[in-house]
């Protein structure tokens, strides 16, 4: 029962990665992102209670939960919001690759990780392949979404998606990484998320467009 | 003197050059005793260095001395061991280094006021240290540790005058062209440490390395070495280093450093290497032979300046040393000993007598540079007048490097036409044409460049000091002070001694050969009429030495009795009507460098395409001359022709794939980091599958 609803939340998460991937506009990022927070969250809740049930003890699961409820759900996308909104915005093509052939070469990208986990030896538990592979994928789609996008924000998502495969696998494979890792890996992802953020308002002052297609004139 | 003893006095030298280095930056302030010290301590250890080695290469000639320092550093460990051939050569650095540290007190005065001269002691001491124990290290590893030291700190000697452009550039040239030497010198160690499996130069067994490799090994080491030692095409950088170098430095450099690329060569073909294919001998040979013949004509004919007429002039006696290694190979190839062990004597030898002449003329150099302040031929002449004894000792070195009996040049050059000659005799029966046909060219290569030889020195000696003085700081020349002429003489008297008592430095380099090919070209009989060689094969060899120097000294006798016999009656008178409008004799009515070597820019205008430029700036026509520019160049075609096309290439596939590559589009690069990132993933799961 247990593995099942995990199953199922973290193939969500997968399938949320290829929502982004099929969004069209940088408005709608935002909302998919937040989605895959929640639902990331639902499982660290899910991953702490049963151990607290089991154990019968306090399992530091649950603050990582606060925290990415905190700021992955609540503050991170009200930021990014406010920064969308303050900067220029054009209803232009935002992506290199068109939809259609992006979710193909996404679909290859699922078919590559399961490849590579199924590969690995020593992997006994058979549901922490899948789960790797789950996670692994949206690490591989997150990266694939910071190529192909134009404009900075998707940037700035992608590396979020990136983190949140991360923090999927780590979640699932260990049942908890030590607290003081967790923390680590937040705070680093906040700090680049602030520099990330400010850059972006860089970006839009010196060039008026949050292209960073347009950075190649930087180059001497 | 023990084992023991020569180990204590190695350490001694090390330690003295350490202190040399160490005292001379203590007192950098004080440029006199910074100087003093830095010489003093590299003299002391140079001498302690050659009678060390002088004796062990004399009486304990089977024994080795080593020692090892362990330490935890992998693959490297702190082996020194000193056979006779690392003794032969670093009997070579002890004596040139103490010769020219005697030089260098008075040499270095004049950079007291104007450069630090306590970083120059610093090093120098290290630089020589670098060599003593790149001759000593009995580990592949260290070898290239102290050959990387050795180029760095040559390096920073060659540019110690870095104020001036040229210096810059030569410096630039040299660093870069050493180090793409040492590329291949490092490639090849690792292809033998692959396939061996050992760092040491003696635990090393050649049957382990597959012979395609050992033929790829081989021409690694060639080209590595052989930059370093300067053989065309790989010359580029040592004219110019050579050149701007101080001069105690420039002799240094073509006296040691570059035979330290032979002492490489030779411990790798001897001690790795052990069997080789016919044609590595006859890729040397020919390698070497082009540079003899072509580093000479750039010497006599594209320059007039001496200190680089004397590097293009080195380029041509590592030809001659390439040449003895060439048939070497051939010899050992084709399993003629005695071949080998005489084309070995010669190698060995024409190194000694190399390093000896050539050292005494780059201070010959630095004396004509420290006393007239010009290093161009064009404004010299007539200095025989202002320095004679200065002029006595480079006359000594410009005989000894042309080959004339008495001196030293004569032996080795002898002995490698007398294995030329060898190997032709021993190759007709065996019906081997064409290696006959190439040693007859060799020959007759070897015979052109020695005439050249004594062209390019008869040009510099009677250029610079014979003559007229063609400008004033020739007409104020002055004698260099005592220990410049002190280091002189050593040089020119070491000139002499090989050459007279040839028999006991044969002696001396048989125990060295006989470490190497257990062979020993020994002299039963030399006596004035007969020289019998061991073991007796093709033919004889019969030379005397003594007996030339003798005919040669009753010849000279001979022709200045009967000049002094004309003499008398071609009485000198004095006219002066019908003296063509000359009133006396002024100094541009003599040959001038350029016009002196013109007959040889004709024989090879080919190679050099000399282009003539008169400009007439004052007078009506060209018959009424009053003033006239005439300027000469000549086109350094392996620069023009082989590495400006491949620089340019270079240059313009690294701008162009600058653009390609480093786009400065993120997108890009994050392309990469996905590819990487599939690429190793892949790669690693069909590892595992």
């Amino acid at each position: 029962m247990y593995h099942n609803a995990l199953n199922l939340m973290s193939i969500l998460i997968l399938i949320s990665a290829f929502a982004l991937i099929a969004n069209k506009r940088q408005n709608s990022y935002i909302p998919t992102f937040r989605f895959q927070s929640v639902l990331l969250a639902g499982i660290s809740l899910l991953v702490s209670v049963r151990e607290m049930i089991a154990s019968k003890k306090f399992d530091e699961v649950i603050i990582m939960f606060v925290l990415i409820v905190v700021f992955k759900v609540i503050i991170i996308p009200r930021y990014m919001k406010s920064t969308v909104e303050k900067v220029e915005y054009k209803v232009e093509k935002d992506f290199f690759i068109n939809i259609p052939l992006s979710m193909i070469i996404c679909c290859c990208l699922v078919v590559l990780s399961w490849y590579v986990i199924y590969h690995i030896e020593g992997i006994t538990d058979n549901h922490a392949k899948n789960y790797l592979i789950y996670s692994f994928s949206v690490v591989l789609l997150g990266l694939f979404f910071m190529i192909s996008r134009k404009k900075a924000i998707g940037q700035i998502i992608g590396f979020l998606v990136i983190e949140n495969g991360m923090f999927l696998a780590a979640m699932l494979t260990t049942e908890g990484m030590p607290m003081i890792v967790e923390l680590g890996l937040f705070f680093d992802l906040l700090t680049a998320f602030i520099i990330m953020g400010i850059f972006v308002f860089k970006i839009n002052n010196t060039f008026e467009s949050i292209d960073i297609n347009k950075l190649k004139n930087l180059k001497g | 003197m023990s084992a023991n003893y020569l180990t204590t006095s190695f350490i001694i030298c090390l330690l003295l050059y350490i202190a040399g280095s160490l005292s001379s930056l203590a007192t950098y302030f004080k440029p006199k005793i910074s100087n003093f010290l830095s010489n003093i301590f590299s003299l002391a250890a140079g001498s302690l260095l050659s009678i060390s080695m002088i004796h062990k290469l004399f009486t304990a000639d089977t024994h080795v001395i080593s020692f090892n320092i362990d330490n935890n550093i992998p693959f490297i460990n702190f082996n020194f061991k000193i056979d006779n051939l690392a003794a032969f050569f670093l009997l070579l650095i002890g004596i040139v280094t103490s010769i020219v540290s005697i030089y260098s007190f008075s040499y270095m005065k004049r950079f007291f006021t104007i450069k630090n001269v306590g970083v120059f002691g610093v090093f120098y001491n290290l630089f020589i240290l670098s060599m003593v124990m790149l001759a000593a290290s009995n580990n592949i590893l260290l070898f290239l540790v102290f050959w990387e030291l050795m180029s760095l700190l040559s390096y920073f000697l060659v540019i110690y005058e870095h104020e001036r452009d040229e210096v810059q550039k030569a410096g630039k040239t040299y660093i870069i062209m050493t180090y793409t030497g040492t590329a291949f010198i490092t490639a090849a160690f690792l292809l033998i440490v692959y396939f061996t499996g050992s760092f040491e130069f003696s635990a090393v067994t050649s049957s382990l390395i597959p012979k395609t490799y050992s033929n790829l090994i081989y021409i690694f080491l060639l080209l590595g070495f052989g930059t370093k030692a300067g053989i065309i095409p790989m010359h580029i950088w040592l004219p110019y280093a050579y050149t701007e170098a101080p001069s105690n430095v420039a002799a240094i450099m073509s006296a040691v450093m570059k035979k330290m690329s032979i002492y490489g060569l030779l411990r790798i073909v001897f001690f790795i290497l052990h069997e080789n294919a016919m044609w590595w001998g006859v890729l040397t040979l020919i390698i070497g032979t082009v540079s003899a013949v072509f580093g000479i004509a750039y010497s006599v004919a594209s320059t007039t300046n001496i200190k680089r007429l004397l590097s293009y002039s080195s380029i041509e006696n590592m030809g001659i040393i390439f040449c003895g290694i060439g048939i070497m190979l051939i010899a050992r190839a084709s399993g003629n000993s005695f071949l080998l062990s005489l084309s070995l004597t010669a190698v060995l030898l024409h190194t000694l007598n190399h390093a000896l002449f050539k050292s005494l003329l780059f201070m010959g150099a630095g004396a004509v540079h420290y006393g007239t302040g010009t290093r161009n031929m064009e404004k010299l002449g007539g200095l025989i007048k202002k320095m004679p004894l200065t002029a006595v000792f480079i006359f000594i070195g410009c005989l000894a490097v042309s080959a004339v009996p008495p001196f030293n040049g004569f032996a080795s050059e002898y002995i490698i036409f007398q294995s030329i000659i060898n190997s032709i005799i021993s190759f007709v029966p065996s019906g081997q044409f064409p290696m006959v046909i190439l040693f007859v060219i060799v020959a007759a290569f070897l015979a052109i460049t020695g005439a050249l030889v004594v062209f390019t020195y008869v040009q510099l000696f009677g250029i610079s000091f014979l003559g007229m003085p063609r400008s004033t700081e020739a007409q104020n020349a002055i004698e260099p002070e005592k220990p410049m002429l002190a280091a002189l003489a050593a040089g020119a008297v070491l000139c002499i001694v090989p050459g007279v008592g040839l028999k006991q430095v044969i002696k001396l380099i048989d125990n060295v050969s006989v470490d190497l090919i257990d062979i020993k070209l020994l002299s039963t009989d030399w006596s004035l009429s007969k020289f019998l060689h061991y073991p007796v094969e093709n033919g004889s060899l019969s030379v005397s030495f003594s007996g030339l120097s003798i005919m040669l000294l009753v010849f000279i006798a001979v022709v200045s009795l009967l000049a002094a016999v004309f003499r008398k009656r071609t009485l000198v008178q004095k006219y002066n009507t019908w003296d063509c409008g000359f009133t006396k004799l002024n100094p541009r009515m003599q040959y001038s460098a350029i016009g002196f070597s013109k007959s040889v820019r004709i024989i090879f205008r080919g190679l050099f395409k000399p282009n003539r430029d008169l400009v007439i700036t004052e007078g009506a026509g060209p018959y009424f001359i009053k003033k006239a520019s005439y300027t000469l160049s000549t086109e350094k075609v392996i620069e023009k022709y082989l590495y400006k096309p491949f620089i340019l290439a270079l240059i313009n596939f690294s701008r162009k794939a600058r653009y390609k590559i480093q786009t400065g589009s993120i997108h890009a690069y994050l392309m990469y980091f996905f590819c990487v990132l599939i690429l190793m993933l892949l790669y690693y799961s069909f590892l595992a599958s």
